[in-house]
């Protein structure tokens, strides 16, 4: 039985969101610089206020620009409805948030981006929220630790930089089983060679600084809301969805959003009050990082795999962390799950520790030096001397970082470039 | 809130008033929908001062109870539900199957019906063979045709004035909620109402017919035709406007929806 088409991923990323604008017929997204939008009336001001009428108020809470990137986002990733914030760490943020208060529980993977392990760590709790963390490659570990407390569970989908691949479907199935959303960071995989909502999970959160992006210059962040999760189901387990709140007079987001409440609130309780909202001449050049997503990613990919490929074969590596390689722990669950490729960034063990970690950094010449990830341009990092330098090998190896990984992501250039550049710095690393 | 018709527990959003003599404005949802797709309606009605319910029919949303399978059912419980919650004069707007139900509702219901907003609404509302097809088999198909012919070319592409929700998804979504069957349930009440223009004849609200100037289930031709039969009767046109205009198009159901109940 066929029927309508709904708009391909190539066609959204380009036109997603986004009409000719109305006034000029500017083809390019224009960029509202504008705090604060006029109200015809005082009807139509308290009504905006009171989420009883659509339109702008204050930028803040939403800018028809930044609106543009949300709307794509949530599109390409077959989501209801999306929230862009200042950064990757404001959406998770702003996704926890949303959903725990004081005395709520998180089960978290362990093998997490560093900035996020510290939000979970170390100052969610000063709020009262806590969180268990358990290992990303045993789905059963999620269900073991859900409590009667915990409100979500967050996972990346492959993690940084030792890439373990989540299997979201079997880690959804054990959250639904107990009632609690799958949230899914899937900065590293982007839309193009991942939809985890397709897969089980209900909210998708991304750092557009990132791939999205993928030029290295504007921070962003987003949380896409799958629309999926009935929040009524174990209404008492979710408060902030389903009790009425008196932050705007009583509305209780479930009973009168149905579907649309987790991103209602996020955006009308998240961005108002934590204000971590993304500037509209950020989303106008994320926006342009979107068009032409598909083109980067299949070229991230490929240069990839050339580049692990390389590193795989090389007698001063090991433990080359790519999943496209058929050593990898996850190979078959990423063929599965990323059939285009499981993205860009990876690690690698060089023989001879720090000191030959070190070597090789101060060798690389095409390759940046730099803590991101994702840039159109390659970048290396080596823990050991850099981020994590003033730890001991013991300490290391406890915060699972041994003293000669090294970690890549791969970005646009010629691939034999990159090989040439790695090789006569490996070359130099080991004499 | 909750309440009872005919034993079944049954939700409505919105406010009711201090005595039963204010009027109040009734808001049906259409087929496989619920009472969420009247959330700016009925959030700017309380927000003003008026009395509103946005109900959700048996076995929608979040009421319970078997589904009606008739439009006239429809109507009858509607009345049913006036009487549950004691209000004696009502303001009516439905949209698409809904409006089918409102606008029976209107031919039986007499005075008691003051007012009429019939949005995405035609007679004969015929349900193409394919999409009744695909409702029965509750193939995903069904619900494709649903938003995808349920909304105008462009809404295809988004630009939802509702920053950061895709009108598509989000109607999506919703349709997916409704139990199995349901669709087709809906569906097939709309296709087999024949009634239509009896109703419509008898109607005394002073009605307005809203409609989407590219709205593909329910043409802006039938609802002019439908408009001569009902006695006082005015048609607005939604410009570049699907059928499903509450989400596509809700600043301007908002104005006309508001000079029409309120």
């Amino acid at each position: 039985m066929s029927g309508p088409k709904h708009l391909g991923f190539d066609t959204l990323a380009l036109h997603g969101g986004q009409q000719p604008d109305p006034v000029t017929g500017a083809r390019a997204q224009p960029i509202y610089q504008s705090v604060s939008f006029v109200f015809n009336d005082t009807d139509e001001a308290s009504s905006r206020f009171d989420i009883a009428r659509s339109g702008y108020v204050y930028s803040r809470i939403g800018n028809p620009t930044v609106a543009v990137l949300e709307e794509r986002l949530a599109m390409l990733e077959g989501g209801l409805g999306a929230v862009a914030t200042a950064s990757g760490m404001a959406a998770i943020h702003l996704a926890i948030t949303t959903l725990a208060d004081a005395g709520s529980h998180v089960v978290a993977s362990r093998a997490l981006y560093g900035g996020t392990h510290n939000l979970l760590t170390y100052t969610l709790p000063r709020f009262g929220i806590e969180t268990t963390f358990v290992d990303p490659r045993d789905p059963d570990a999620f269900a073991a630790a859900i409590r009667p407390q915990t409100r979500l569970v967050f996972a990346e989908t492959v993690a940084n930089p030792r890439c373990e691949v989540l299997d979201i479907e079997a880690v959804a199935a054990h959250a639904h089983a107990a009632g609690v959303p799958l949230v899914i960071d899937s900065t590293l995989t982007t839309p193009h060679l991942l939809r985890p909502l397709e897969h089980g999970a209900d909210i998708v959160v991304h750092s557009l600084t990132k791939f999205i992006g993928g030029h290295g210059t504007t921070m962003g962040g987003a949380l896409i809301d799958g629309g999926r999760f009935d929040w009524l189901r174990d209404a008492e387990r979710f408060p902030t969805l389903t009790q009425p709140y008196a932050g705007f007079h009583g509305l209780n987001f479930a009973e009168e959003f149905g579907p649309q409440a987790f991103v209602i609130r996020a955006r009308r309780e998240g961005l108002r009050d934590f204000g971590a909202a993304l500037p509209a001449s950020s989303a106008f050049t994320l926006l342009q990082g979107v068009e032409t997503l598909a083109l980067r990613m299949d070229r991230h990919v490929a240069n990839a795999r050339h580049v692990a490929g390389f590193l795989a074969a090389h007698e001063a590596c090991s433990d080359v962390t790519w999943p496209g390689l058929p050593g990898h722990p996850d190979h078959a669950l990423a063929a599965r799950l990323l059939p285009r490729g499981p993205g860009a960034v990876f690690s690698f063990e060089i023989k001879g520790g720090r000191a030959a970690g070190r070597k090789l950094i101060e060798s690389l010449k095409l390759f940046s030096h730099l803590a991101n990830v994702g840039d159109a341009k390659s970048l290396v990092i080596h823990p050991a001397s850099t981020t994590h330098a003033r730890m001991d090998d013991a300490a290391l190896a406890a915060a699972g970082i041994s003293p000669g990984l090294v970690r890549l992501s791969i970005g646009l250039e010629d691939p034999a470039d990159l090989v040439d550049d790695l090789s006569r710095a490996l070359y130099r690393a080991q004499k | 809130m909750y309440f009872e018709v005919d034993g079944s527990r049954t939700f409505a959003a919105g406010r009711l008033p201090a005595d039963a003599a204010t009027p109040v404005i009734l808001l049906v949802h259409g087929a496989a929908m619920d009472h969420s797709v009247w959330v700016y309606h009925t959030r700017y009605f309380m927000h003003t001062g008026h009395a509103v319910v946005a109900v959700d029919l048996p076995a929608h949303g979040l009421s319970a109870g078997a589904p009606l399978t008739t439009i006239e059912d429809m109507a009858a419980w509607l009345e049913r539900c006036l009487d549950a919650l004691g209000i004696e004069r009502a303001a009516v707007a439905g949209h698409s199957m809904g409006a089918l139900a409102a606008l029976e509702l209107g031919g039986r219901a007499g005075a008691r019906i003051e007012r009429l907003a019939l949005l995405g609404c035609a007679l004969p509302m015929a349900v193409a063979p394919a999409l009744l097809e695909a409702a029965q088999a509750d193939s995903p198909v069904a619900r494709d045709m649903m938003v995808l012919w349920g909304h105008g070319t462009r809404a295809h592409t988004g630009g939802n004035p509702v920053a950061g929700i895709t009108m598509v998804n989000a109607a999506l979504r919703l349709i997916e909620r409704a139990r199995p069957g349901l669709l087709h349930a809906d569906l097939a009440a709309c296709n087999a109402y024949t009634d239509g223009y009896a109703a419509a004849a008898k109607i005394s609200a002073r009605t307005r017919l809203i409609c989407g100037s590219e709205d593909r289930m329910t043409p802006t031709a039938s609802a002019r035709e439908l408009a001569t039969v009902i006695p006082t009767c005015a048609v607005d046109v939604i410009a570049d406007c699907g059928h499903i205009m509450m989400s596509e198009k809700p600043e301007q159901t908002h104005r006309f929806l508001v000079q029409a109940l309120a």
